[in-house]
């Protein structure tokens, strides 16, 4: 049974399935880069249906920020160490 | 776990700029500028989220019948059951920037115009939307017309305006804070981006409305001790795959006979049962571990159920947390 192989590389491809035009180097990594884009776009808009409610990060204990004022730093838990 | 965590930033970054530009002139006061909880509330709080357990458990009734006394902070989910059951709540978290599904947890008047969507059927946070989808939703804009006078709104600057304009319709008194989204250190930060255009101070979240609930109640209200309940983050053993929340999403990326590959199974000691977790669920389940660790603040999980079991939280039955404030309030009282 013939191999069959997408308009992707795929591991284990072998030198003599690509076709002529894609053995030119710069045209593989063109051919790579636009798939990787492809890839890359399909998780994002996969990802983006399983994400939550909203981000989340923290900085240190820092439960609130309220910008650069000296006279408001940001509130830590007063568990600092 | 960071692939779901960049996911929500790209999901939420941007829309959440865009609705925080179209609240702008409804940002009047700051969760600083909160009135101090009256005496008699005492010191603890309760959050609570709208998980399974919250009516697996009879949640409400309890808190109800042992007359608790203290704060209550509710994730916007959890309001309709807390009022349904007569009970309203101090505080409800609004954070979620989603533009249609968060409105309905206030009574959607153009429920009708929506396309359908089975986002509420689909899980059993609450049941009484399980069914009569449009007489709950109309149930629900009576009750919330009725009392929202007396329910603050801790909202983040991101939600959706047609939120904010349902909470102004209902004469909810409105409270701002912008989510902390990303280091505000950093050169670009999204953070940095919505304090500039807001002025609001910014906040953690824990990742969803839930853990806001109990950040705020700590960090803003500065209560000790704050139990939470309803905040499962995962599903009763015997829950069907097709019943959890990102089922529809899983399903594109796994086979029906592989799906369950997707779903974590945690093992809860308290009750012996094995719960389980899907992606999304797991990472709020880290995010609000983190919180608790880094802030060395006590989590008092009284849901009594669920996959929130960790360092820092103290697994206690919600009788003898309630019990235990009231009797310290008497104590309070007399000396």
């Amino acid at each position: 049974m013939a191999k069959l192989i997408g308009n992707y590389t795929v591991a284990g491809q072998t030198a003599e399935n690509v076709k002529p035009d894609q053995t030119d180097a710069t045209e593989r990594e063109k051919a790579e880069g636009a798939h990787q884009a492809q890839v890359s776009e399909f998780e994002r808009r996969a990802m983006g249906k399983l994400g939550g409610s909203i981000a989340f990060v923290m900085k240190g204990k820092n439960v609130l920020w309220t910008g650069d004022k000296a006279a408001s730093p940001s509130k830590g838990t007063g568990n600092e160490k | 776990m960071d692939l779901v965590a960049q996911a929500t930033f790209q999901k939420t970054a941007e829309i959440g700029f865009a609705h925080a530009k179209q609240n702008l002139p409804y940002m009047k006061q700051t969760v600083l500028d909160l009135p101090p909880t009256s005496p008699e509330k005492g010191a603890s709080a309760i959050s609570m989220a709208a998980g399974p357990s919250l009516h697996r458990r009879e949640t409400i009734q309890k808190i109800k019948q042992l007359n608790y006394q203290g704060t209550l902070v509710v994730a916007d989910g959890a309001m309709g059951h807390c009022l349904r059951n007569g009970v309203i709540p101090d505080y409800v978290v609004c954070v979620d920037p989603h533009p249609t599904w968060i409105i309905r947890w206030f009574g959607d008047p153009d429920l009708a115009k929506r396309a359908d969507d089975d986002y509420f059927r689909r899980q059993d946070l609450d049941p009484a939307l399980n069914t009569k989808e449009r007489e709950r939703n109309d149930e629900l804009i009576r009750l919330v017309n009725e009392h929202g006078h007396k329910i603050k709104v801790i909202m983040a600057t991101c939600v959706a305006p047609n939120v904010v304009a349902r909470c102004r319709e209902a004469g909810m008194p409105l409270y701002w804070w912008n989510p902390i989204c990303d280091d505000y250190d950093a050169p670009d930060s999204h953070t940095r981006r919505l304090y500039d255009l807001t002025g609001m101070p910014c906040m953690v979240t824990g990742g969803n409305g839930g853990a806001s609930a109990w950040i705020f109640a700590n960090a803003i209200l500065e209560k000790s001790p704050v139990a939470f309940v309803g905040m499962d983050l995962g599903y009763a053993p015997g829950t069907p795959l097709s019943k959890t929340q990102y089922y529809h999403e899983l399903i594109k990326f796994y086979p029906e006979d592989r799906l369950s590959e997707a779903y974590i199974e945690i093992h809860n000691p308290y009750l012996n049962e094995t719960w389980y977790t899907d992606p999304t669920y797991y990472w709020y389940r880290q995010c609000f571990l983190d919180v608790v660790k880094q802030s060395g603040w006590t989590a008092y999980n009284c849901t009594e159920g669920g996959t929130l079991i960790g360092e820092g939280i103290e697994w206690m039955a919600l009788e003898q947390f309630i019990k235990e404030q009231q009797g310290s309030s008497q104590l309070s009282a007399v000396s």
